[in-house]
């Protein structure tokens, strides 16, 4: 595991290159006016960010247009927040990317009640970059895609919010509860219920491939 | 490292898995198949890399959101300046309205003028001024009976 944090401070033990700073390091460099840290938080999450919101646009437009949405709202609200949480010493445990998330989703679920822009399953307007020279090996792995995209699309919202917080966004139980206002108990019970289902469905892909 | 830990682990589909159960799973092939199984999904459900067009706008992603807060710190900085104008006018107002208020003429009783510090021109008993509204009144010359009509 390359993210190890030792339990105690070792000065004989120091690295020769220094870590990269925390997210919530650099939201207060952000704020106290270095230019760098913010580029450095956009390059960060941008791409995580972009997979999660295209799991539910319609295309890529969309899925660009709302992180672009998400993250200047990410970025006035923890300009509001940070100050309050450095004040009672809690900046270091501020996720970004949760707080990220959580707006994203938010900003989604907005669209859906406000426009009903989302289909369910925009599953026909994402392109599968796949190289295989056989193009017939090609054309069955993206239907198996197409149909485990909408298996996963099919699931319950709050399962699906948590499938695909932790696997596009990458983020961890305790933040995929802190982005979707749930605990961290709640969030791995529903994340369990998903991946059974989506186990039924590989297994019924499986069946339908040996028949 | 027992195969119930592994499995749950396996079953919370981590991005990386650490050395100590790659290793178990080297020598169980229940845990190997149940691996493979949450590798399969990762592979199946994951969103596809972006494309190279979509990776050209991301990497404009920094310039547009810098330039959306920017363009909103603006607005919001021409609204204070503006709201602020408006209260400072505001304000204004109130005063000009106080200060003409008072340059109105207004009775001053000596006694009142006594405690708020100000000076009174004269004094009931320095004989200058009349002593009581008796005598203003009496000082208020009505025609006598023989001036009769004008």
């Amino acid at each position: 595991m390359t993210n190890f944090d030792p339990p105690f401070s070792a000065p004989h033990l120091r690295l020769v290159e220094s870590a990269a700073p925390s997210d919530a390091a650099l939201c207060v460099a952000h704020l106290q006016g270095d230019p760098k840290a913010f580029g450095e938080l956009v390059a960060r999450h941008q791409e995580a960010l972009y997979k999660l919101l295209r799991r539910y646009a319609r295309n890529d437009e969309e899925a660009l247009e709302l992180a672009q949405r998400a993250l200047v709202k990410a970025f006035e609200a923890a300009s509001r927040a940070l100050p309050k949480l450095v004040r009672k010493g809690q900046a270091e445990t501020f996720s970004f990317r949760a707080w990220l998330f959580r707006i994203a989703i938010n900003l989604k679920k907005n669209q859906v009640r406000d426009a009903r822009r989302w289909a369910m399953a925009p599953l026909e307007a994402i392109d599968s970059h796949h190289t295989t020279e056989d193009a017939g090996v090609a054309f069955e792995q993206a239907e198996r895609e197409k149909l485990m995209r909408t298996a996963v699309m099919s699931l319950s919202p709050r399962q699906r919010d948590v499938f695909a917080l932790r696997i596009d966004g990458g983020l961890s139980f305790a933040e995929v509860g802190e982005a979707l206002g749930i605990n961290e108990a709640n969030a791995k019970t529903h994340f369990h219920y998903a991946v059974a289902r989506l186990r039924k469905e590989v297994q019924a892909l499986n069946q339908g491939d040996l028949r | 490292m027992s195969c119930e830990t592994v499995q749950a682990l396996l079953l919370e589909m981590p991005a990386e898995l650490p050395d100590d159960t790659q290793a178990h799973l080297r020598g169980c092939a229940d845990c190997a198949a149940l691996a493979k199984e949450m590798s399969l999904i990762r592979g199946l459900t994951a969103m596809p890399k972006p494309s190279a067009a979509v990776r050209g706008r991301l990497s404009g992603m920094e310039q547009a959101v810098r330039l959306t807060l920017d363009e909103k710190e603006r607005r919001a900085s021409t609204w204070r300046r503006g709201a602020s104008l408006a209260v400072a006018a505001g304000l204004g107002a109130l005063v000009t309205g106080l200060a003409l208020s008072n340059t109105r003429p207004r009775s001053v009783t000596v006694s009142a003028a006594g405690e708020s510090g100000f000076e009174a021109p004269f004094s009931a008993d320095d004989g200058v001024g009349p002593s009581s509204d008796e005598e203003l009144f009496d000082e208020v010359l009505w025609p006598t009976s023989d001036e009769g009509d004008l």
